[in-house]
């Protein structure tokens, strides 16, 4: 290859979603661009495994959440193949003699749902809904752009902060004081104070739950649950379903930037961020080539980024220690199966059955759920959110057959005594739960195959089998995200970007990060020209 | 305070009533009476102190029934009160013991060097790491400490000087740098364990500093916001050694008794036996009390230094409160976690790990195993079961207090941490209460054989006791959790976090306001506060300063 032919004006490592919105961003604006993925496929996370023969299913994240629909018009992703089956997927309480509860976009359905249950319960259905909204309208606009600083130092960053407690402030000094206590609050007691139904607080937690490693009753998980239903609201369409799966949109990005001139390479492991004079200049993968480029966009994990691809030699100490702190810790296994057709859950129809189905009986479930994981082991009853993808997309698998793709939250990246003969004991486990509701299905089961957060790791790169690349907690999230000296496009190497779910705001498959570094980069340009 | 003829009945009296004589309410009844008012301290037990006592249970055995160590009680609260020349006399201890269980031992010191040493034992990388984390927890603790002693912030108050004030702790957190604001968000956020490992390696040194954070709480040491537990018992000091802790000459109930006699020196009053049944209100206005016996004080104000619930729920009529206001107050979390055990000893006991001379006996002996082994207490106690494997925490205070058992016998204080306020099967019964006994003492025993042959008398409290006794609601000993949702502007909800409630002249000064539980003091000092800057007054400390 000639010197030439590596020569760039941005080098964008990881070809998950975030990498490839930023490649496609920024191709679209005329720089030329590439992009270095390790694997020798694109989409980290959204990849789509094949079962069995002509049975495919999403193999890790089963819904699109949170995608912005401005992006999808901007880079013109129908014309590239993405084609979005349902909008605002709804959740639904799974239960096994079918007095299902389902929270769709009609809060009326989801109270006489309720009212089934309990007639205390669906009057509390809106005052709950209120005080929840009231928290995630509240976060909603730091989802949008860079979080303001943890230590305001010019007038104009100070003025950031006024505007966001003038914001939350507006509504008078009740609704304050109550956002102030939901804050800090767990999602076990505010549920308890609002709720008696066991399913329905079990299905809520679950939701609540899912992609953290901390369980219900921990205090602030209450605003991780608020912060990831902020991601939804923030683009207005919610959850997506597209054709083909997650992998879709990975697809049509990927189609996108290649479009507009983006040079996508896989199998192109980086050895190491170039760095010279506390400057970037490009990339050297392990097979030797170096790439020119005067800004780099990383979209894996933080802490590989900074320990790893740029060394600890050019960072403080402090600050090698704090990012060496950076918790990743996994967060869910995924089963998938293969079913000879649909299972009968109870009083279902396909309309129900196309949601995610939260399976959980209650919030006591849930929590015991997560303790096992603290000491390296499974759930012995999991809880779990299931979807069965082919009811809308015909393309998945063969008419009649269906697939069923399970989030199994609280698994360890490492069990006592390794994985290998464990796994299956994970996908008994599954299934057994779901014979519960649905009682054919485990004679349905034509294939499974199981993703433990250990494959998650070596198979799809995701350190610590943590899907938010660092959880989402207090000291991880907004001007603490991943650490607060590289919060917003700031760190000691000049040049260098964090574009990943590691980066506010953090994951879901929004693209919101890369946004934000596309935008720091390109300041950064400027500045560089003028 | 004149008894005053209403017809044919006596009817007393005060400018202001205190209901409940623990350590609060005797604070604030002392700094209330200071500035010239006429006090009344009403106390439904026989004796006053309520957490803060000592009991003579067991003839010439004296017990500190409750609490048992003295580091958070406010420096300003000991001189403002006098309570030095009242009685107070604290003993400071300097180290303190972690027994894993497996033979291995932490023997702290709050010696920097010996404490080097014997970190290092385990891993001397964490022995540079302790320094770190001191200095960083000695930098959060400081940012709290002047906080701890006035009203909390009230971030949601447009009037300007309460938002000055805002500005102005921005400001003195701003001073800390980037990094040490990062700290607070940590110190205050995180879970124990994981806070620790970014400073730490070794099992026994995590578990040592973990043990803190389970104390009294319902978090475990894995629980985000646990840390929070651990700088909550670091905010204090003995003479300006902070974070030090020390023992009450004669037991806690001292505490009380100083500032009993200090209410007397300043002509309040403080009476025993006479249970208050309800807070009369009138127009709004709390306007006195009635005893359980009947008997009706009135007074201009009346404040409560029970806990949040008692005191609204219990005290006041449901009718006068505002709509939705004693359905808020229901939800206050005070779930009980701990119990206690007092215990008589013939003898010193002997812990087989460790050497009889060991100055770290003086201080807390923490039979505590790995932060995963408190973690599994803390899971079985989510499920309400009967503690398997406890973490507890014992001190033999009459090692360095004389007065508290004949000579060569000594008094145990043990606290036993992640004991449901109810079983799953039922409340506490006698059979249940035995059952926890042994389970403690069995694993005292463990790590001193022949400790259970030495035993000559035990008071086992669990949380059903404490709530019986003294009032502590669901037996949780800080008057109402700690987490995040009950701190600050927060605690105990966002409408009561300066004292006043919506009754008219009737406050809070229990641990169930801020800063919170402990023996502190500062919720009274801060209630009284409150009362003084309402009828116009203002504490004289602060003319005098």
């Amino acid at each position: 290859m000639s010197a030439a032919a590596n020569s760039f004006d941005v080098a964008i490592i990881g070809g998950g979603h975030n990498g490839l919105v930023a490649a496609a961003l920024l191709s679209k604006a005329g720089r030329r661009v590439v992009l270095c993925e390790a694997l020798p496929t694109l989409g980290g996370a959204t990849g789509v495994s094949t079962l069995m023969p002509g049975m495919r299913v999403p193999q890790c994240a089963h819904v699109v959440s949170g995608f912005s629909p401005a992006l999808i018009r901007k880079l013109n992703l129908r014309k590239h193949g993405l084609n979005v089956l349902q909008k605002n997927v709804a959740r639904v309480a799974l239960d096994a003699d079918g007095r299902h509860i389902v929270f769709g976009s009609k809060a009326k359905a989801t109270r006489e749902n309720i009212f089934n249950w309990s007639s205390r319960d669906a009057e509390s259905w809106k005052k709950f809904s209120g005080e929840l909204h009231l928290l995630t309208s509240a976060l909603v606009p730091l989802h949008r752009g860079v979080a303001p600083e943890l230590l305001p130092a010019t007038w104009q960053e100070r003025m950031a902060w006024a505007r966001h407690y003038l914001r939350m402030r507006r509504h008078g000094r009740e609704r304050f004081q109550n956002l102030l206590q939901l804050l800090p609050s767990n999602v076990s007691d505010i549920l308890d104070d609002f709720f008696e139904t066991d399913i329905l607080k079990g299905a809520l937690a679950l939701d609540a739950s899912l992609g953290s490693y901390h369980g219900p009753s921990a205090p602030g998980s209450l605003f991780y649950w608020a912060w990831q239903r902020a991601a939804e609201l923030v683009s207005s369409s919610g959850t997506l379903q597209v054709e083909g799966g997650p992998v879709a949109l990975v697809q049509a990005l990927a189609s996108a930037a290649r479009a507009n001139g983006a040079d996508i390479r896989t199998s192109s492991a980086v050895a190491s961020i170039r760095i010279e004079g506390e400057k970037t200049n490009g990339l050297v993968l392990t097979n030797g080539d170096e790439i020119d480029a005067s800004v780099v966009i990383s979209t894996i994990n933080p802490k590989t980024t900074y320990l790893d691809l740029v060394g600890a030699r050019h960072l403080d100490a402090g600050m090698a220690r704090d990012i060496d702190a950076i918790r990743m810790r996994a967060s869910a296994a995924k089963v998938n199966l293969a079913l000879g057709q649909l299972p009968s859950f109870a009083k279902s129809d396909e309309d129900l059955l196309a949601g995610r189905l939260l399976v959980a009986p209650g919030l006591a479930e849930v929590e015991r759920a997560s303790n096992p994981q603290k000491y390296g082991d499974m759930p012995a009853y999991p809880v779990m959110e299931v979807t069965l993808p082919s009811i809308a997309d015909e393309s998945l698998t063969p008419e009649g057959r269906h697939v069923l793709s399970a989030i199994v939250p609280f698994v360890p990246l490492q069990v006592a005594g390794g994985w290998e003969g464990q796994r299956d004991s994970l996908i008994k486990r599954v299934i057994k739960t779901l014979g519960e509701y649905a009682p054919d299905l485990p004679d349905l089961v034509m294939a499974a195959e199981v993703l433990t957060p250990k494959d998650l790791e070596t198979q799809l790169g995701v350190a610590g089998g943590d899907w938010h690349q660092g959880e989402v907690t207090f000291d991880q999230a907004m001007m603490m995200r991943p650490v607060p000296q590289l919060t917003n496009g700031t760190g000691p190497v000049r040049g260098l970007f964090l574009g990943g779910a590691g980066a506010h705001p953090g994951g879901g498959l929004s693209g919101r990060p890369a946004v934000n570094a596309v935008a720091a980069a390109t300041e950064y340009a400027k500045r560089g020209r003028s | 305070m004149a008894r005053v003829t209403h017809g044919l009945i006596h009817m007393e009296r005060f400018d202001v009533i205190v209901i409940g004589a623990g350590h609060n309410g005797l604070t604030a009844a002392a700094y209330l009476a200071r500035a010239g008012l006429g006090v009344l301290v009403l106390e439904k037990n026989e004796y006053i102190g309520g957490a803060a006592v000592s009991r003579e249970v067991e003839p010439g055995f004296i017990y500190s029934s409750c609490s048992y160590a003295l580091s958070l009680l406010r420096p300003e609260i000991v001189r403002d009160l006098d309570l030095i020349r009242h009685g107070l006399r604290v003993i400071p201890y300097h180290g303190s013991l972690t027994l894993m269980g497996d033979g291995q031992f932490l023997a702290a010191s709050s010696h920097a060097d010996v404490m080097r040493r014997e970190i290092s034992r385990f891993s001397k990388r964490d022995a540079d790491a302790y320094q770190r984390y001191s200095r960083d927890m000695r930098r959060q603790a400081d940012l709290v400490a002047p906080l701890l002693i006035q009203a909390p912030p009230d971030p949601a108050s447009l009037s300007p000087s309460k938002f000055r004030r805002i500005l102005s702790l921005l400001r003195d957190a701003g001073a800390m740098e980037a990094d040490g604001v990062a700290d607070a968000v940590r110190f205050w956020t995180m879970s124990a364990a994981d806070l620790l490992d970014r400073y730490f390696e070794s099992d026994v040194v995590k578990a040592h500093l973990a043990a803190s954070a389970t104390i009294g709480t319902g978090l475990g040491p894995m629980s985000p916001g646990s840390a929070y537990v651990m700088l909550h018992h670091r905010i204090g000091g003995i003479d300006g050694a902070g974070g030090a802790w020390g023992y009450v000459r004669g037991g806690m109930g001292t505490v009380s008794e100083a500032l009993a006699a200090s209410v007397q020196a300043m002509g309040g009053e403080v009476r025993a036996s006479s249970a208050v049944e309800e807070v009369k209100v009138s127009k709004g206005r709390a306007c006195g009390v009635v005893l359980e016996d009947g008997s009706q004080i009135d007074a201009s104000v009346v404040m409560s230094g029970l806990e949040l619930k008692r005191s609204v729920l219990s005290l006041l009529d449901w009718n006068s409160l505002p709509k939705g206001f004693a359905d808020r107050v229901s939800k206050f979390k005070t779930r009980g976690s701990s119990a206690k055990l007092n215990i008589a000893l013939e003898g010193h006991p002997q812990f087989s790990a460790v050497p009889d001379d060991c100055p770290s006996l003086d201080g807390d002996i923490r039979l505590c195993g790995t932060i995963e082994d408190m973690e599994h207490a803390y899971d079985d106690w989510k499920e309400r079961v009967m503690p398997r494997n406890p973490y507890i925490e014992m001190v033999l205070p009459s090692r360095l207090d004389p007065t508290l058992a004949p000579p060569g016998k000594h008094v145990a204080s043990v606290f036993a941490q992640y004991v449901p306020d109810t079983l799953i099967d039922g409340s506490w019964t006698q059979a249940k209460r035995k059952k926890l006994e042994d389970v403690v003492l069995d694993k005292i025993e463990a790590a001193a054989p022949g400790f259970r042959q030495k035993v000559r008398h035990v008071e086992t409290r669990t949380p059903a006791e404490l709530e019986d006794e003294i009032g502590l609601t669901q037996g949780n000993i800080f008057h109402g959790e700690l987490t995040l949702d009950q701190l600050l502007f927060n605690r105990p909800l966002p409408e009561l976090a300066q004292y006043r409630t919506p009754v008219r002249n009737y406050y809070l000064c229990g641990s169930s306001t801020h800063p919170g539980g402990g023996v502190m003091g500062a919720p009274g000092a801060n209630a009284a506060s409150a009362v003084l800057s309402d009828i116009g007054m203002r504490r004289r400390s602060r003319q005098s300063a």
